[in-house]
């Protein structure tokens, strides 16, 4: 599957010639660049996320030991080692940036507005405006979480959960000061650009789908931002409530989740007569349906590019959808199994196990019409494709040890340690993030014009999808064990000695996996000016983003298409090619009756 | 390379199941399956927790084989054309529903250990009772920034009394008796943790959940906090000290006596 060549690129409407460089690039209400836009910002913050990331494993692989190099350039006072309120603060910031910074703008911000106007054949978002307001609202977010760094105390310690009394009272931890104020308000922000985002994309994918495209054509991806920005909708008014309450709890004296007569560090609050648990239920009843908002684009898209490599239609695509449907719904009744020994009723750790358990139902239907997606096939090993398939091997993982611990009784063992983790991570590292590269490397020729270099692509895949494992599998016997998560010290109490080498595996397996990385930075850069030029619709793909040029010109499409056909019509024995677009081209594309994969002047 | 992926992908459930059964079986992998346990509480807990991980291993070994079996037979270089396949109304309905009956019967299996655990008297007043019917706890646990305090009612049999004995970090019980433990939290919330018991209680600050738990070994064991609380959460760890019943009684006495009450 080679690509073919094109010479028109970069071809650009008259409009977008005539604007500045500010409107064109900065200020723009175009809905590719703001993607653009979401994409590198997200993308730099993974880098942030991912340095936190790797100071955790170093305290946990030789604690209290001074950092090489960068050690006594951070830590002058403590003799270049991480102290223990530095280390609240790392994982607190690695969960809050990798879940607020990253994964949510890569999938809503950057893949959500690239592709939704292209793959439904519309010009622009509902509210171009609107999408421009959204992107920056993450900037008054960035600012003040930086300066959370930045603030007394070496930032927000309380953990990205933030519970009260802890992250409510001024004198309960170092981080809990000003550096805990900024990382609300930070966000307060990024929940104000969720909504307006996710309100644009409800709208635009019910009010300007292209004529002919009825719901049931939508590619899967853009049902899984569909239902993704309904979820955000519903869920995030509730965070951001939440955490105008915390707000008001610091500062104008309210009580909402701080109770009466605590001695906290020698200070006693007085007249508060809140509950912590209050925060405990409306914080998970936005951030279980954020799991689901963190996964369900991209189960869409790993769905599409699963097909396209496989050259086979989806698999069961009423059932993907109900199944996506299902876990959305399912995904606001679950929430309590974050607080199965909160010390909430017990007989609600019941009603809350139950329901957990029967999410896990949509998930498993998803995970066998992949398989069976890939039956049969003729499987394509680009870098795309195994970074998909890569998804479905380790969203199995995650899926299951889900079940594990969604038994209340084995939950009582488990919560709060290593299993946790690695539960979450082979979700959200072996899932999403893994996905979110599956999806780079298939819709990165569409962005940029031009193909990711496919050789480097395989050795980043490779040595990522080994080093994964070799992080986040031996975290499950940590967790057999009951290794405790969030403690900068495990070790303190002598119970896991034991565990400290594996612990360096860990960590020396998490520094490659890093180290990996640099392969797909260097491929980016040097492919987006020197990669070879992509042209249409290099993968043979069936979706409509795939009938413009590479990138798509300003307002995407000379004429609105009109759709004949659904999105997966690959390897139809009544078209002579194994891809069928979704539109029938116009006259002169059309050659032999094989569809020309280059790209026609009309001017 | 086609192969070479399908082998690649085939490597995940394999050495997943090694690791696992090298874990379970002490072979290769030493202390790696759960720690050991020191009272009957952990039997059902274990039990589920090996229960699941079974059915759990086959669904993992046996998806990741299919896909890894899939990716081998239909690969690019093997096939000429994919077939083209939309549905199946009967395939839906197997995989929809095996795995939600057994979704059911786990959940439905499980019920009776978590109603031990976690629900019973020990926790609620009974019904038309006022608070004043549950029994007197064994000991009340005190959490605080970064430490435990331990509280007994002293000879009285009441708290709050001036007979009480208080001890610090060092909780010490009579073991083959029931305890039914109170706890609390001075400032934020902190959880009661005994891993060899699979025990785990948050302790939210203004509320005072129960546990109840019985220790069939003499011996030293830890308790651990395990919600952050603060800076100081890795150092915040106890001692508990399982005794007989009459070294206990000793243990008691001899404090009360110290101080000459």
């Amino acid at each position: 599957m080679k690509p073919a060549e094109s010479q028109f690129e970069n071809q650009e409407s008259s409009a977008d010639q005539r604007a500045g460089f500010l409107r064109r690039y900065v200020f723009s209400i175009d809905h590719k660049v703001i993607g653009l836009q979401f994409l590198f910002s997200a993308l730099i913050w993974l880098l942030v996320g991912g340095a936190l990331a790797m100071a955790i494993r170093w305290q946990m692989a030789w604690p209290w030991t001074r950092i090489p190099i960068i050690g006594s350039w951070l830590f002058q006072s403590e003799g270049g080692q991480i102290s223990p309120e530095f280390y609240t603060m790392l994982f607190t910031m690695h969960g809050t940036v990798m879940i607020f910074f990253v994964i949510i703008p890569l999938l809503l911000g950057a893949f959500g507005n690239y592709l939704i106007p292209l793959m439904i054949g519309a010009r622009d978002m509902a509210f171009p405006k609107l999408n421009m307001l959204s992107y920056w609202f993450m900037w008054p977010a960035f600012i003040s979480l930086l300066m959370a760094f930045f603030a007394p105390g070496y930032g927000p310690g309380a953990g990205w959960t933030a519970y009260p009394p802890l992250a409510t009272v001024w004198e309960a931890s170092p981080g809990s000061g000003w550096a805990q104020t900024l990382w609300l308000v930070s966000l307060l922000f990024v929940g104000i650009s969720s909504i307006l985002g996710s309100i644009n994309y409800i709208a635009t994918i019910l009010f300007l789908r292209a004529p002919g495209l009825d719901m049931f054509r939508l590619p899967m991806t853009i049902w899984g931002l569909l239902i993704t920005a309904i979820l955000q909708a519903l869920a995030l008014p509730v965070l951001t409530v939440a955490l105008m309450m915390q707000l008001m709890d610091r500062h104008l004296g309210t009580g909402f989740f701080t109770p009466d007569n605590l001695i906290i560090n020698n200070f006693e609050t007085v007249g508060t007569v809140g509950q912590p648990l209050l925060w405990q239920h409306l914080f998970w009843f936005y951030s279980h349906p954020a799991v689901y908002i963190m996964i369900l684009p991209i189960m869409g898209m790993v769905s599409d590019i699963l097909c396209c490599f496989a050259r086979k239609p989806l698999f069961g695509y009423r059932p993907m959808v109900y199944s996506m449907c299902a876990i959305a719904g399912m995904g606001f009744v679950v929430w309590g199994h974050h607080m199965f020994v909160s010390g909430m009723h017990p007989f609600m750790g019941t009603v809350f196990m139950i329901s957990t358990m029967m999410i896990a139902l949509p998930s498993s239907v998803k995970v066998f019409n992949w398989l069976a997606t890939l039956w049969g096939g003729r499987i394509h090993f680009t870098t795309s494709m195994l970074f998909s398939i890569s998804f479905v091997s380790m969203f199995i993982i995650g899926g299951l040890s889900g079940i594990v611990m969604a038994a209340n009784s084995i939950d009582e063992f488990v919560h709060d340690t290593y299993y946790i983790v690695a539960h979450f991570h082979y979700v959200l590292f072996g899932g999403t993030i893994m996905g979110v590269f599956a999806a780079l490397y298939f819709w990165f020729p569409k962005m940029f014009g031009r193909m990711l270099n496919e050789t480097a692509g395989k050795w980043h895949f490779l040595l990522t999808f080994i080093f994964l494992n070799g992080t986040f599998f031996p975290m499950h016997i940590l967790g057999w064990r009951g290794f405790p998560r969030r403690m900068a010290d495990p070790y303190f109490s002598g119970q896991f000695l034991d565990l400290l080498p594996l612990n360096r595996m860990i960590t020396w397996c998490a520094f490659a996996m890093a180290a990996a990385q640099l392969i797909f930075i260097v491929n980016f850069f040097y492919s987006m000016f020197w990669g070879p030029r992509a042209g249409k619709n290099p993968w043979h793909a069936n979706t409509l983003e795939w009938t413009v040029s590479s990138p798509p010109p300003h307002d995407n499409f000379e004429q609105i298409p009109t759709i004949t056909r659904g999105p997966y019509e690959y390897s139809n024995p009544e078209h002579g090619e194994d891809f069928w677009l979704q539109v029938d081209e116009p006259e002169g594309t059309v050659e032999n009756g094989k569809m020309s994969t280059e790209d026609v002047p009309e001017r | 390379m086609d192969r070479f992926w399908s082998l690649l992908f085939l490597a995940v459930p394999v050495l997943g199941l090694l690791i696992v059964l090298g874990a379970v079986f002490n072979v290769g992998l030493h202390d790696a399956w759960l720690p050991e346990s020191i009272g009957p509480r952990t039997k059902g807990i274990d039990y589920l927790f090996n229960l699941f991980h079974i059915i759990v291993a086959v669904v993992f070994v046996g998806t990741g084989l299919l896909l890894a079996f899939s990716l081998f037979r239909f690969r690019a270089t093997n096939r000429k054309v994919a077939s083209y396949v939309h549905k199946s109304i009967w395939l839906e309905l197997l995989w929809t529903i095996i795995p939600a009956g057994t979704l059911v019967f786990l959940a439905m299996h499980q019920l009776p250990y978590w109603q031990a655990n976690k629900e019973d008297h020990r926790a609620f007043e009974p019904a038309g009772a006022g608070s004043s019917d549950l029994e007197t706890p064994t000991v009340r646990v005190v959490a605080y920034q970064f430490g435990w305090r331990f509280i007994y009612p002293g000879l009285d049999g009441t708290f709050d009394t001036r007979d009480d004995v208080i001890s610090e970090n060092l909780l010490v019980l009579p073991s083959h008796q029931e305890i039914v433990a109170e706890l609390r939290s001075m400032d934020v919330i902190h959880s009661f943790a005994i891993n060899k018991l699979r025990l785990k209680q948050d302790i939210v600050p203004g509320l005072s959940p129960r546990i109840w738990f019985m220790i069939t070994q003499n011996g030293d064991w830890e308790i651990n906090c395990m919600e952050l609380c603060g800076w100081g959460h890795f150092r915040m760890s106890a001692r508990l000290r399982t005794v007989s019943p009459n070294d206990f009684e000793d243990w008691l006495m001899d404090i009360v006596q110290k101080r000459g009450y």
